[in-house]
């Protein structure tokens, strides 16, 4: 894989490690596959019906703090394809030139070696990085580098896949079928919004902040329900009903087969449009209001609906107002609660022990916010 | 120091709404380093994490948190791979515990983290010394440090005696006013937006507790214990009726802790009975880690007037963990249990059966022998009942046999291939899953070893048979052989001579690896997965059809109900006409279940036989395909096979029947046989039919029709 030769952090030689005597290994830009690789992807905008799960994926992309969102639904509605269809929608962000791309900004979260260093800002692009549910748990948090082991006898930290997913987004595909320890990693690491890797010898703590967009088909088994509490909004796709949107579907899919290129071009303006779209509610979202009555609302309707934690209160206050955002609101009005309520409870409503839920989620949120 | 520091953006304990008997608790803990630990149990969500690692903002002692991946080598330390390989020199490298010691090891998420770990953390921690002995490294030193492990109730419990290594516990109450979850949801978009600003907001609270554990912890060591506070600690742990005696030191140290918080060098009796409040509700003998608001009543009520502890626990009381604490419990009694067959023959089955827990009191189980199996049954009408909670208990027995660790898990423990890290072995056959940091510390050891061999030095020729000997003992370490390390202390390295081995080779002047195929070691790892339980269905038309249904499609949703608990896995077969349908595959889903289970129609005549055959090939399959897990048949019928194999007649019937039990049981099938049989004439066949599978028996006939006579 790629990001595989990327990042390599060398610790130091020593009796004991010392984490804050880090040597890191310059990454070798590999945008040019980058882009070889979006082009294979279908463009977001040609992606026909399916408006909740766009609006979903679209919320997190706007505000990559909301929490990440769970696609559940039927095979073949799409939901790989949209969720990778992002890639291309993602803009490039300002990152340290480290093996983690830190945030210039955040110097709380930086990794080891940006805290010790001086450490360049580049531009990178935002990736869509996968989690096969095949990948061992090594892959996903890192593990000793056994080339330099090997030939150096130094340790070195390999970084992982959670290590390439900081401040990007990390696609589970098929996510209820991920095996218990794999979970466990991620629960820990989103949990903390770090990783930390003490294992085999090596001792390495790096941030590890990501969207977790997870896909599933509800039939083949359920979701755990920690690792459900951590999606912050859940999204039902089922296959589109309209005969017209179903032939649109299949000639667009054709199109897309024939000739990829040509298929990516005749969107092209529609991607850019909806780029700057995204931008713009990105600028807009660090100005939108709501009131205090509207907060006390959204706690009231938790409680009503015997919500557990709080997770989800923070989550629908974060998708009204992203929800407003992507409006081009400066304000949360009540339909943004509306829907927010929609996407950010439905999986945390108190259920029955057969797994019904005991209040009625839309029947509510019309009474509340309708 | 340690990795933990790095996360400098910490919501503050201060500005953690709520909860304040936690905090206190906490600070408790931080006062008084004799208080060895704290448990804090809550939901998801109810913010256990947050405030586990809010310790880091208010101590300098060091704190290091335990991931749940983390590996026994990173745990206990191991063997320094860059000090062998870069100098030749043996140097033992600290793991976590030693990082920890003197400060306070967080573990988050506690009934994730493998049972194996969780062992050695305890154990060291009572013992209060690490010893580590291994790759020919020996490693012993004293270490005190104080654990801080959270937990969330429904994702399985700790054993008693778990519990009881952690002085004190807690319960999280989520049960919070509106106006609180408002203000909780403004401090956490606060903290989100700019956690610097936030706790720079919070920083004068955060001082001020900082000033308070400070003159706290600089005030205990005058304060003591009277003979009077002494003898209302007993009287209190007595009446409470917990085992052992950590709970009165447990309780004494937090006392000692309360007073010093509060600014006094005596304690008042007041200091005890808000003590006990936290040490000793989890040592209760009916202690369940349930996190209610009632439960906070009760406690209140407790520590109000401590003497009546013991009555005001009630019954009702039991959940899920007093499954691990009887689990616990009964393997003191009888430690050969594992040994058993794994389903407790029918013998022992009835004889369990007299006089336990009635279970309409409980609806709860205390071990396997008196499990209410008619409870489970009875409420299986899907329209108008709830599963009953104890149903996923039905394959207890095989839990037990299975199981690796002492059965606190509520999950099946087993070695395979998959799941938890454990530590490394030596491979079998093909290297399947390497385990690098052991194989290059092996392959590296074995490099001083063979220097060793062929130096010079007299006291390095002694060390190398040592560390040689140790390998071939396997665990005994290298300084049993070594009197002159001894002497000068472990942590003094071994000097050899320059070169590392013999038969390594320098690459660009730097020291390389010699990988031999026995040097290879494979990760040794553990999973916690679910039983697979086949459900044998009689769909015939005969008597008391439509009820028998609903009694299974309740027992089946009930274990899946709490499946994500267990990871069991549930499949559904039904026979009737000539035929034998799986018409549920093994699955953990619930939707698909429920839909399957609602669809399927009895009528026609029993081949029960066929039945058996079927699932024993579908048994047999699945076993193939997940070898790990326990696999259970459970047959729901009254033994009535009326469709016999060509050649055969009715007279046969019970013959043939206990000679297919036999063959099945001889294949290593495990059972449960449901009797359905009703009627004032009864043949008894599926006794007997349990008896040739060695099955565990239940009578069910009571519940599909009550009996005329009476």
């Amino acid at each position: 894989m790629r990001y595989r030769a990327e990042m390599k952090v060398i610790c130091d030689e020593g009796d004991e490690l010392d984490r804050d005597k880090i040597e890191y290994m310059p990454a070798e830009p590999s945008t040019a596959m980058a882009a070889e690789s979006s082009v294979k992807e279908f463009p977001f905008t040609a992606i026909a019906g399916q408006e909740e799960m766009k609006r979903a994926l679209l919320l997190n992309l706007i505000n990559p703090y909301i929490g990440g969102v769970l696609i559940q639904g039927e095979r073949g509605t799409g939901k790989s394809t949209a969720v990778r269809s992002l890639a291309r929608l993602m803009g490039e962000q300002l990152s340290k030139a480290c093996p983690f791309g830190c945030d210039p900004e955040t110097p709380y979260r930086w990794c080891p070696e940006c805290r010790t260093r001086a450490i360049g800002v580049e531009k990178r692009p935002m990736k869509v990085i996968d989690l096969p549910i095949s990948a061992s748990l090594d892959r996903l948090v890192g593990s000793m580098d056994l080339e330099t082991a090997l030939l150096e006898g130094k340790k070195r930290f390999e970084p992982g896949i959670l290590a390439a997913a900081n401040r990007n987004i990390l696609y589970v595909d098929e996510v209820n079928l991920l095996e218990d320890h794999i979970v466990d990693a991620l629960l820990d690491a989103s949990a903390r919004g770090e990783n930390t890797v003490e294992r085999e010898g090596i001792s390495y703590t790096h941030p590890s902040r990501f969207v977790l967009v997870g896909t599933m088909n509800p039939e083949e088994g359920d979701l755990r329900p920690q690792l459900l509490d951590r999606f912050a909004l859940v999204v039902n796709v089922r296959g589109e009903v309209d005969p017209s949107i179903r032939t649109e579907i299949m000639e667009r899919k054709l199109a897309f087969d024939a000739d990829p290129v040509a298929f990516g071009k005749r969107y092209e303006q529609e991607q850019q449009r909806l780029k700057q779209k995204i931008l713009s509610a990105r600028r807009l979202l660090g100005e939108v209001i709501y009131s205090g009555s509207q907060l006390n609302q959204i706690a009231g309707f938790a409680a009503t609906l015997e919500v557990e934690g709080h997770r989800a209160d923070l989550s629908m206050l974060k998708t009204a107002m992203t929800l407003a955002a992507l409006d081009g609101r400066g304000r949360v009005i009540d339909k943004d609660l509306y829907d927010a309520a929609g996407f950010a409870l439905p999986h945390r409503v108190k259920r029955d022990p057969f797994g019904e839920p005991i209040h009625d989620l839309d029947l509510l949120r019309t009474e509340w916010f309708g | 120091m340690t990795a933990h520091r790095t996360a400098s953006a910490v919501y503050p304990m201060a500005a953690f709404y709520g909860s304040d008997h936690v905090r206190r608790a906490m600070l408790l803990l931080l006062v008084n380093p004799r208080i060895g630990g704290l448990l804090l149990l809550g939901r998801k969500g109810s913010g256990k994490s947050v405030l586990l690692h809010s310790l880091c903002e208010l101590t300098q002692r060091p704190l290091v948190h335990i991931p749940l991946h983390a590996t026994p080598d990173r745990l206990l330390g191991s063997l320094s791979l860059e000090a062998v390989l870069g100098r030749g020199e043996k140097v033992f490298e600290k793991g976590l515990l030693s990082e920890a010691a003197g400060g306070f090891l967080l573990m988050d998420d506690l009934s994730f983290l493998p049972e194996s770990l969780l062992r050695t953390v305890l154990n060291t921690h009572g013992n209060g010394v690490l010893q580590v002995e291994r790759e020919g490294l020996g490693h012993r030193e004293h270490l005190d440090f104080r654990m801080i492990g959270s937990m969330n109730p429904e994702d399985g419990g700790l054993s008693a005696s778990q519990l009881d290594r952690f002085a004190l516990c807690v319960s999280l109450d989520d049960e919070v006013t509106e106006e609180g979850r408002a203000e909780i949801l403004r401090r956490m978009m606060a903290f989100d937006e700019n956690p610097t600003a936030f706790c720079r907001s919070w920083s004068s609270e955060t001082d001020a507790i900082r000033a308070q554990i400070a003159d706290a912890a600089e005030r205990i060591s005058k304060i003591s214990l009277s003979n009077e506070h002494l003898g209302l600690i007993g009287a209190i742990v007595r009446d409470a009726g917990c085992a052992g005696h950590r709970g009165e030191l447990a309780l004494c140290e937090a006392a000692r802790a309360l007073a010093a918080l509060s600014g006094r060098e005596e304690i008042l009796e007041a200091d005890i009975i808000e003590a006990a409040k936290f040490a000793l509700a989890h040592r209760m003998r009916d202690f369940s880690p349930k996190i209610s608001a009632e439960d906070g009543h009760n406690e209140a009520q407790e520590s109000a007037a401590p003497r009546e502890e013991s009555e005001v626990r009630p019954q009702e009381e039991l959940t899920p963990s007093d499954e691990a604490q009887a689990d616990a419990q009964e393997e003191r009694l009888d430690p050969s249990d594992a040994d058993l067959p794994p389903l407790a023959s029918p013998e022992r089955g009835n004889a369990g059966a007299e006089g336990q827990v009635p279970a309409e009191d409980s609806g709860r189980i205390s071990n396997a022998e008196n499990f209410p199996w008619e409870d489970l049954f009875s409420e299986g009408d899907l329209e108008t009942s709830r599963p009953v909670q104890g149903g996923v208990d039905l394959i207890w027995p095989l839990r037990k046999q299975k199981a690796l660790g002492d059965g606190r898990r509520r999950q099946l423990v087993h070695r395979s291939d998959r799941g938890h890290e454990i530590g490394y072995e030596i491979p079998i056959g093909k290297v399947k899953d390497l385990a690098i940091g052991a194989t290059l510390r092996a392959a590296a050891t074995d490099g001083v070893r063979a220097t060793v061999r062929f130096g010079e030095g007299a006291a390095a020729v002694r060390d190398g048979e040592g560390a040689a000997a140790a390998d071939f003992a396997g665990t005994c370490p290298a300084a049993k052989g070594a009197d002159g390390r001894e002497k000068s202390g472990r942590d003094v390295p071994v000097h050899f001579t320059g070169q590392i081995s013999a038969e390594s080779k320098k690459r660009d002047g730097r020291p390389c690896l010699d990988i031999r195929p026995y040097h290879l070691r494979e990760k040794k790892k553990e999973s916690t997965g679910g039983a697979r339980i086949l459900f044998l269905v009689d769909g015939s038309g005969s008597m008391g059809a439509k009820k028998r249904m609903q009694l299974i499609k309740g027992a089946v949703l009930s274990i899946l109900g709490e499946s994500y608990l267990r990871r069991d896995a549930v499949g559904v077969m039904v026979f009737k006409g000539t035929q034998a349908k799986l018409v549920l595959p093994f699955t953990r889903s619930i939707d698909r279940a429920k839909r399957v289970l609602e669809e399927i129609r009895t009528g026609g005549r029993t081949p029960l036989l066929l039945g058996l055959e079927e699932a024993a090939k579908v048994l047999k399959l699945d076993r193939m395909k997940h070898r790990h897990p326990a696999h259970l048949l459970i047959v729901v019928s009254d033994g009535k096979n009326n469709v016999f194999p060509g050649g055969c007649t009715g007279t046969d019937g019970a013959f043939l029947l206990e000679q297919t039990g036999l063959r099945l049981r001889n294949s290593g099938l495990h059972a449960v046989v449901i009797d359905t049989e009703h009627g004032f004439m009864r043949f008894g066949y599926a006794k007997r039919l349990s008896d040739a599978l060695d099955a565990q028996y239940v009578d069910l006939s009571d519940k599909i029709e009550p009996r005329r006579w009476t």
